[in-house]
């Protein structure tokens, strides 16, 4: 047995060796490349380390550092900085002893099974699995482009350079000015997320700018976690909650004489965006025009673009998979994870790909040994969100498969609206845990 | 001691359970709780090495609103009696981590 | 290394709400600590009973005080001045040795000095865990005069009642809380004590010293 520095260094020795795939160091190991290393894709790789001690994995990651996009909007009111969205890969490396590398897939062979990356190494594979993420159809929204969205009207939906922008914009907008936030149709990712952006930002002009106001303009009428987020809003910002969502609220909701700090506009009052007019920063929405101060568009979404070009997505554009190893129905032995996946009653999550990853992890190892997968497996999403610091609440499920699809359990799946006061406040601190323990176990 | 007979029962009964369903099952728990049901300075618990009888218990208790809870009255009423036991086992039978 | 690993990991989720909205917080002097405990209102026991369930307290502590598993505290018998110092302390931060304490932050930040007052009087008036029969160790009957460090006896009494110099009732907790509290004392972490007492006095202390006196105060020597 030789170690793999001594390999490398007989390998150079050797110099007719002109391009070593990576993946190949001991050519009877078997070979699992994944492409992108967030969190489908990193615990996806962790949890098979466990499972296959000998297995060869490799990440190819465009980013040498992963920021996450839960919890990112926490950037926007300053509670944490960009920095704190950092998450490296030394765990990934150094104690799953797997090769992430920093390079682009641009190419796939699906007859020879071998990803090619923009430096020009190519990678076989006896499984490749593919966890792109999303990409942003910024100009799904007429008038927005990328381009706007990097310079004058931030999406900031996967967190980077447009969130420090967007954050920027909020801090520094005049006193009474107005936030609009142009919520996505499904599917996307993080279905709370405009709606804890909203409330995070009201709860932030409450201190700064306590005259300024935030509308969320929505193409549906109905959201996750809705009557929870309503509720808080209610106690929170001034917000006067729809007759049609009054059902089962708690006695001591209140009719706000006044407009409230926040405003939702659902798809049957007029929110359905229609475009975006970035000469005078405004939304034309089926109920009329919009201006605002700051806009914040969240466009519609599909599969990351690797998924696109190597033919795995359907005509709207995600993945359709086998739910029970995640194998695409559209090119064999390749897998995809995550947002980009087809996972049916499961919500494009952090948590979800988390569990969806594990999940593929126990399926791909069976299926390198020559085994059969267990056919029953379950996956969970848990999701917690704040409609204030300290106003916390969560969405909770299980799922299993029900004839060949992904489908929810009979369960409550949200906080009572009757939740006390306690259990509120302590909802807002498990966020914060749930966030970094789940995180803990995607990466480290 | 019609209790402690009821959890043995359903101790009993995980034979049939298969071991990987057990753990693939237990995945699901370690978001929160941590990899192999060890979370480090956290306002979440470790739940590896817990006694089975007390998992079990607990878990029933969520269900019931006899112990109160946040999320865990929801997933525990997501999950089989079978389920349960079977989780309980796994974790029981993991190192505890460091205490802290 | 894993700790090491974990903490470069992950800064931005450390960060918590709560721990943001403590403001500057002031060690306690015997003075301000007196003051503080002599202006307690008059606990209801009743009303503690009411609050224990409301403010889920119960749910990691138990119902009548004692825990359903080894992971929290047993309060029950627990002096009625310990359980509102701790409140109080909860609740100004003066407490918060790890992301633990921020479940305890929130809920104090809910109460009333009355509430607070009724769950200590609710705590005291249970029947506190009793320690077995059982030979003790040196360091609890007589400390170690080299290393200046005082009987634990001598404040905690050699049945771990309590009740000496404000000092807390530690008899049957777990060994893992007895570990867990005079470690976070060494490290420095937990820091509320009057005169940095317990802080001082875990410095000194060995780990095996530390599960000794775990072991004895827990009863499972």
């Amino acid at each position: 047995m030789i170690s793999r520095r001594e390999f490398l260094s007989l390998a150079a020795a050797f110099s007719a060796i002109a391009v070593l795939p990576a993946g190949s160091f001991a050519a009877n190991k078997a070979k699992v490349v994944v492409i992108g290393g967030g969190v489908g894709g990193s615990t996806f790789a962790k949890y098979l380390r466990r499972k296959a001690p000998d297995v060869d994995i490799t990440i190819i990651e465009q980013n040498p550092i992963y920021i996450r996009p839960y919890g990112s909007s926490e950037v926007l009111t300053g509670h944490i900085d960009m920095s704190d969205l950092e998450v490296n890969y030394d765990a990934l490396r150094n104690k799953y002893d797997v090769n992430v590398v920093i390079d682009r897939a641009i190419g796939l062979d699906a007859n020879r099974q071998i990803i090619k990356t923009a430096s020009g190494t190519e990678y076989a594979y006896d499984r490749l699995v593919v966890s792109p993420g999303i990409e942003l159809n910024y100009e799904k929204v007429e008038g927005y482009s990328k381009e706007l969205a990097e310079t004058k009207a931030p999406s900031g939906w996967i967190p980077g350079p447009q969130t420090s922008l967007l954050r920027d914009q909020i801090q520094n907008m005049r006193q009474g000015g107005t936030m609009l936030i142009v919520a996505p149709p499904n599917p996307y990712r993080c279905p709370p997320g405009p709606y804890e952006r909203g409330a995070l930002v009201a709860e932030w002009m409450q201190k700064h700018n306590p005259t300024g106001k935030v509308i969320i303009t929505d193409p549906k009428n109905k959201f996750t976690a809705g009557s929870n987020f309503l509720l808080g809003w209610n106690r929170l910002y001034g917000y006067n909650i729809p007759m049609e969502f009054m059902d089962g609220m708690p006695d001591d909701v209140v009719e706000h004489s006044t407009p409230g700090m926040i405003d939702w506009i659902p798809g049957k009052d007029g929110g359905t965006p229609l475009s975006f007019d970035a000469s005078n920063m405004s939304v034309e929405t089926e109920g009329g025009k919009i201006e605002a101060d700051v806009i914040n568009i969240v466009p519609p979404m599909k599969a990351g673009k690797i998924a696109q070009q190597f033919g795995l997505t359907n005509e709207l554009g995600w993945c359709p998979v086998d739910r029970v190893t995640f194998e695409s129905q559209k090119i064999a032995n390749v897998h995809v994870l995550g947002d980009a996946s087809i996972a049916d009653a499961m919500p494009k999550s952090g948590f979800a790909a988390n569990t969806q990853a594990k999940v593929a992890a126990y399926a791909i190892a069976h299926l390198l040994a020559g085994e059969t997968p267990e056919q029953n497996p379950a996956f969970e999403n848990t999701c917690y969100a704040l409609a204030g610091s300290d106003y916390g609440f969560f969405v909770s499920a299980v799922y299993e498969l029900r004839e060949g699809k992904i489908a929810k359990r009979e369960a409550p799946g949200l906080q009572d609206l009757n939740a006390t006061q306690a259990q509120r406040r302590l909802s807002a601190v498990y966020q914060q845990a749930w966030m970094k323990s789940f995180t803990e176990d995607s990466f480290a | 001691m019609k209790k402690v007979m009821i959890l043995s029962a359903l101790l009993l009964s995980t034979s049939a359970f298969a071991d990987e369903r057990a753990e693939i099952m237990a995945n699901n728990c370690t978001g929160c709780h941590g990899t192999d049901g060890v979370v480090e300075d956290s306002a979440l618990i470790s739940i590896a090495g817990l006694n089975a009888e007390i998992f079990i218990e607990t878990m029933k208790n969520f269900q019931s609103n006899e112990r109160s809870s946040t999320i865990m009255h929801n997933v525990a009423l997501a999950l089989s009696d079978e389920e349960i036991a079977a989780m309980a086992k796994y974790f029981e039978a993991l190192p505890k981590g460091e205490e802290k | 290394m894993k700790t090491l690993i974990l903490s470069s990991l992950l800064v931005a989720a450390t960060t918590s709400y709560a721990s943001e909205q403590v403001s500057e917080v002031t060690e306690w002097t015997s003075h301000s600590l007196r003051l503080a405990t002599s202006s307690r209102p008059a606990g209801d026991i009743t009303r503690g009973k009411e609050l224990n369930d409301s403010m889920m307290c119960s749910s990691c502590h138990g119902k009548e005080g004692l825990p359903p598993t080894n992971r929290w505290p047993a309060v029950a018998g627990q002096l009625e001045s310990y359980t509102y110092k701790m409140l109080l302390d909860y609740q100004s931060g003066a407490r918060n040795e790890d992301n633990r304490a921020n479940i305890m932050t929130a809920v104090a930040d809910l109460m009333s000095e009355q509430d607070m007052s009724d769950i200590a009087a609710y705590y005291a008036s249970l029947t506190a865990p009793t320690l077995a029969q059982q030979s003790a160790p040196a360091l609890v009957t007589k400390g170690d005069k080299d290393r200046l460090i005082t009987a634990c006896a001598s404040c905690h009494g050699l049945s771990g009642q309590g009740g000496i110099k404000g000092t807390p009732a530690i008899a049957g907790q777990t060994a893992e809380t007895l570990k867990r509290a005079l470690e976070m004392y060494r490290s420095g972490d937990r820091d509320s004590d009057l005169y940095s007492v317990m802080r001082q006095a875990s410095q000194r202390l060995t780990n095996s010293e530390i599960d000794t006196l775990a072991n004895y105060y827990s009863g499972t020597n």
